[in-house]
């Protein structure tokens, strides 16, 4: 899993300046995949019971898994699904303490980026949006398929946060931090921006 | 050539003093179900009590360190003898003097409850926990922090080893003691309970009695016994707080047909803990049902069926209600040493 600006690896608190001179620089960017199925070339599917935190702080994050299997598709949750939103206390990459909780309307944040840019119409120039929210109708938990042409390079999925960040509104919305209609919104629009990369 | 006898002695000694300390399984508790009243929501199957946790979770309830400045305990806003919550406040008053803006919820039979909160907003009681600690105006603190706290105590090292097997502290096992505690705070030995399971000697006078037919007409849809809820919600007509503005359930579902609608309480040891509702605006229980035969607004937003027909209740039937409700205290609960602050 490897997020991109401008088709580079992204890196955490540069200052990004693009084309039509707006400017962007990432603090925090989390967010959750899970329920992982993998199609192999022999017709099996491989379900992957674990939920993996992304962070871009933490390298050690972007490797997801490894199989030896010739992987011809890939289905998973950008998010956690609504038995893991009610399941109490959970461990590990679900821990609360990764700061991807809302504490006060149980549930976790989905995806969670954090930055400034002179977009944004508050005075610290600062956005941030917290992306969560598993009941309907405002389930923000969204499957992404992606099909592969097997080769014998490593799988990468790329998220083009510069893409993203163009198309969205910052003008008019900073800031989204809990459940609702534009978090629903906001990761409809995400998902598409998730793509098949190339092999490092 | 002494010394070295003298040395092997004491080993040995301690040898022996070390496998004393070897830690056992912890004892499990059966979770008491009251006799005919409802299965517990909660799931006894995953976070099974046992004493050593309840243990360490009331040793938890009872100490500031989980807030910022180690000044706020859970007790200083769910206190024992008012039925675990804040007495004589309107709304809670955490860290730093700061006010809420809601009056604390009681602690009572929580392992029945489905959601948590007065708008319900919390969805298991494992994660309760997070929302005081972490909350600004209460404990103002973050979990990390309090792991690294506890990490650094001995006592709870060795607690966390009794109650987990090992002396590891994370989130998980500092919420699932919590919960072991909250868990157990069950009141069932009530008057009412008493007369209900036909305890000798025990008997209604005849204004409780009255008391009782008037609670099941106008009150026990929403307040169901034995619970004293039916652990959903309702607007029971309260005029909106002009200065909190608190639209309750609406908050968190964004329903329009859940604005103004709030938890149902339980009634249990209703006497105690005054002041009542969700912004602590009625002192007593007369000024309660006051309200709900002269003050409720038909025309208000949701307003329940239930209460849009005007109560009928004369002074005298107040009388025989509160009298009711009375009988709903449980002493041996609010004076209970296991869950008071541990020695
Ligand atoms: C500063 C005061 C304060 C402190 C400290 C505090 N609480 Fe609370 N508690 C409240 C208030 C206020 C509510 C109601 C919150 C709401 O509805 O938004 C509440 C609600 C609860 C509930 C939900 C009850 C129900 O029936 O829905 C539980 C359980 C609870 N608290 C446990 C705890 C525990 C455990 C701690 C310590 C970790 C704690 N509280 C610390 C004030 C406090
Ligand atoms: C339609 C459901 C409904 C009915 C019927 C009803 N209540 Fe309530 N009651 C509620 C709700 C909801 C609340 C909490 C409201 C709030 O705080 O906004 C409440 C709160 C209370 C409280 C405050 C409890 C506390 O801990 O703060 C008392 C006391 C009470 N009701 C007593 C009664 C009595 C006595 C009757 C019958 C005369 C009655 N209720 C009928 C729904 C109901």
């Amino acid at each position: 899993m490897i997020p991109l600006f401008d088709g580079k690896e992204m890196e955490l608190n540069r200052v990004y300046i693009t084309g039509d001179s707006s400017e962007y620089t990432i603090s925090t960017l989390r967010f959750y995949l899970s329920n992982f199925r993998v199609f192999n070339s022999k017709g099996n599917i491989v379900e992957m019971p674990n939920v993996y935190l992304f962070d871009l702080e933490d390298t050690s994050t972007f490797e997801l898994f490894k199989l030896s299997d010739e992987i011809i598709a890939l289905e998973f949750l950008l998010g956690t699904d609504s038995i893991t939103n009610v399941s109490g206390i959970l461990d590990g990459p679900l821990d609360p303490i990764h700061g991807m909780y809302w504490t006060w309307n149980s549930g976790y944040i989905n995806f969670k980026i954090e930055g400034q840019s002179n977009r944004s119409s508050v005075q610290s120039k600062s956005f941030e949006y917290h992306i969560g929210g598993y009941l309907s109708p405002y389930c923000t938990s969204r499957k992404i398929d992606l099909t592969i042409i097997p080769s014998h390079e490593d799988i990468v999925i790329n998220l083009h946060i510069d893409r993203w960040l163009k198309s969205l509104k910052i003008e008019q919305s900073a800031s989204v931090m809990i459940p609702g209609k534009a978090a629903f919104q906001l990761s409809d629009e995400l998902v598409s921006f998730f793509e098949l990369g190339h092999g490092k | 050539m002494a010394n070295k006898i003298f040395l092997i002695i004491l080993s040995l000694g301690s040898l022996i003093l070390w496998s004393f300390k070897q830690i056992g399984e912890p004892t499990i508790i059966e979770f008491q179900v009251p006799k005919k009243w409802p299965k517990p929501h909660y799931d006894f199957f995953k976070n099974p009590l046992t004493q050593e946790g309840f243990e360490l979770g009331r040793k938890l309830f009872y100490d500031p360190i989980l807030s910022r400045d180690s000044t706020i305990s859970c007790a200083s806003c769910h206190l024992q003898y008012t039925g675990f919550t804040h007495v004589d406040h309107k709304v809670s008053h955490g860290i730093d003097g700061r006010k809420g803006t809601r009056n604390s919820l009681v602690l009572i039979n929580l392992a029945w409850n489905k959601s948590f909160h007065w708008d319900g907003g919390v969805n298991h009681i494992e994660v309760q926990g997070l929302n005081p600690i972490q909350h600004q105006v209460e404990m103002d603190n973050t979990i990390e922090e309090v792991i690294k706290r506890l990490q650094k105590s001995n006592l709870y090292l060795e607690l966390f080893e009794r109650a987990f097997g090992n002396k590891e502290i994370t989130t998980t096992r500092v919420m699932k003691a919590l919960t072991q505690f909250n868990l157990s705070l069950v009141s069932s030995n009530s008057k009412y309970d008493q007369v209900m399971r036909k305890e000798k000697g025990v008997t209604f006078s005849q204004q409780e009695k009255n008391g009782l037919i008037l609670f099941r007409k106008n009150c026990a849809l929403c307040h169901t016994e034995p619970l004293f809820t039916n652990t959903f919600f309702a607007s029971n007509g309260l005029p909106i707080d002009t200065l909190l503005k608190d639209y309750g359930r609406y908050n968190i579902t964004h329903h329009s047909k859940d604005s103004l609608v709030f938890k149902i309480p339980t009634l249990r040891n209703i006497e105690y803990t005054f002041p009542y509702m969700h912004d602590g605006r009625f002192k007593k229980l007369k000024e309660v049902l006051t309200f709900y035969s002269e003050g409720i607004n038909k025309k208000a937003i949701n307003l329940h069926p239930k209460l849009q027909k005007t109560m009928v209740i004369n002074e005298n039937q107040k009388k025989d209600l509160i009298a009711f409700l009375h009988t709903l205290s449980d002493k041996e609960f609010l004076f209970d040493k296991r869950y008071s602050f541990p020695k």
